[in-house]
């Protein structure tokens, strides 16, 4: 008992000791480091948003004489019959970029006779402005075999301006023989295709 | 003990700052549809319009001939092209008459006779060819389904004409210049 109490009032010493001012000239330096990071992004525009999707309507699809319109079989890289362009916002150097495209397709028509077509091909490009010129991913769809290409990582660093991603969609061809005639299901838009354009910080 | 105590906590802080930051990369998804319509519409692809030549009318007895036995042709065919999957048709006709005719008894400057129109179809099961009689007074068109798209193909309507009679037999026809008589055939294919 006499022991315990001793060791008490030796601890009770060392303890009032320790929280006294320091009596000796040594300081104390206190060291913060401050660390940051910058998370590998795309996004859309100012950077709100991670994904983008419009529409295009292509209109009447067959001529008069039911085959594909020489408006869309004409079309070309340089000329497309279908554009959309927006900005995309990365801050990796070179992120890279997937394009697919589907077959514009009228799924309700379920039997398509020799010499009729519901599918139309089509190639879909996408156009990336770099801080150092530009570079264009392009898909043909195959029937129902999808076009797709990528991911690719660009040459350059994505430019931050407007405008620096321009999908378009061109060199349409009857999906069978140019001389099918489209079939129709009705008359509304129910020839659909889509273009996904994936861009990824890398 | 002061240095170590201020150095762990700072320690701590910055790693859960920086914990919260390193989330995964972000990425952006773009979708683009397009979208284009085929509206359900037919076409003949040439001339709409023809013309039969069935030259003289008559037999040697003055009565009309059976079957247009002296035509240059009797059938006529026309190219069109339908984006509907089943169009449908029509068909109606008026009889050959002599406008300019006068009628007496025993005598007639009307031809009537039956038009029949084939359509070929896509599957290669063509629908039942349809017919029109004219008759003094006249029926309603004749009407059908081709029952599937129409053969993309030339020459894929053919009318022809047949069973040339009067309402009476025995009735003279009446002469008439060339070509006097005169009728016509009219053949509708609709989308559906």
């Amino acid at each position: 008992m006499t022991k315990f109490t001793l060791l008490s009032a030796m601890l009770g010493a060392a303890i009032s000791c320790a929280s006294l001012p320091a009596m000796a000239a040594t300081g104390v330096t206190g060291t913060v480091d401050l660390t940051g990071v910058v998370t590998p992004t795309c996004s859309v525009g100012s950077g709100s948003s991670s994904s983008f999707s419009t529409t295009i309507a292509l209109g009447e699809l067959d001529q008069s004489n039911g085959t594909l319109s020489p408006t869309l079989s004409g079309s070309t890289s340089a000329s497309p019959a279908a554009q959309f362009s927006t900005q995309i916002t990365c801050n990796t150097g070179t992120p890279a970029v997937s394009v697919t495209a589907t077959e514009l397709i009228d799924n309700l028509i379920a039997t398509v006779p020799a010499g009729y077509a519901n599918a139309v091909n089509y190639s879909a490009s996408a156009v990336v402005v770099e801080t150092s010129g530009s570079q264009t991913f392009a898909v043909t769809t195959n029937g129902a075999t999808n076009g797709q290409t990528g991911p690719t990582t660009v040459a350059n660093p994505i430019a931050n301006q407007a405008n620096n991603l321009t999908i378009n969609a061109y060199g349409f061809s009857t999906v069978g023989a140019a001389t099918d005639i489209l079939l129709s299901s009705g008359g509304a838009p129910s020839y659909t295709a889509t273009i996904t354009v994936d861009i990824t910080p890398s | 003990m002061k240095k170590t105590t201020i150095l762990a906590t700072s320690a701590l802080l910055l790693a859960g700052i920086g914990g919260a930051a390193s989330a995964a990369t972000d990425s952006v998804t773009g979708t683009v549809t397009v979208n284009g319509s085929v509206a359900a519409k037919c076409a003949i692809t040439g001339s709409p319009s023809a013309t039969l030549e069935v030259n003289e009318l008559s037999q040697a007895s003055g009565t009309v001939v059976p079957d247009f036995n002296n035509a240059t042709s009797t059938t006529v065919s026309f190219t069109v092209v339908c984006t509907s999957p089943n169009p449908g048709l029509s068909l109606s006709a008026t009889p050959m008459n002599y406008a300019a005719g006068t009628t007496e008894t025993g005598w007639t400057h009307t031809v009537h006779y039956t038009s029949t129109l084939q359509a070929q179809a896509a599957s290669g099961t063509n629908p039942a060819p349809l017919t029109y009689t004219t008759a003094d007074a006249l029926p309603a068109a004749s009407t059908e389904s081709v029952g599937g798209p129409l053969a993309n193909a030339s020459n894929n309507i053919t009318i022809s004409i047949s069973n040339s009679h009067t309402t009476n037999a025995t009735d003279l026809l009446e002469a008439s210049p060339t070509d006097g008589y005169t009728g016509t055939i009219t053949f509708t294919v609709s989308p559906s």
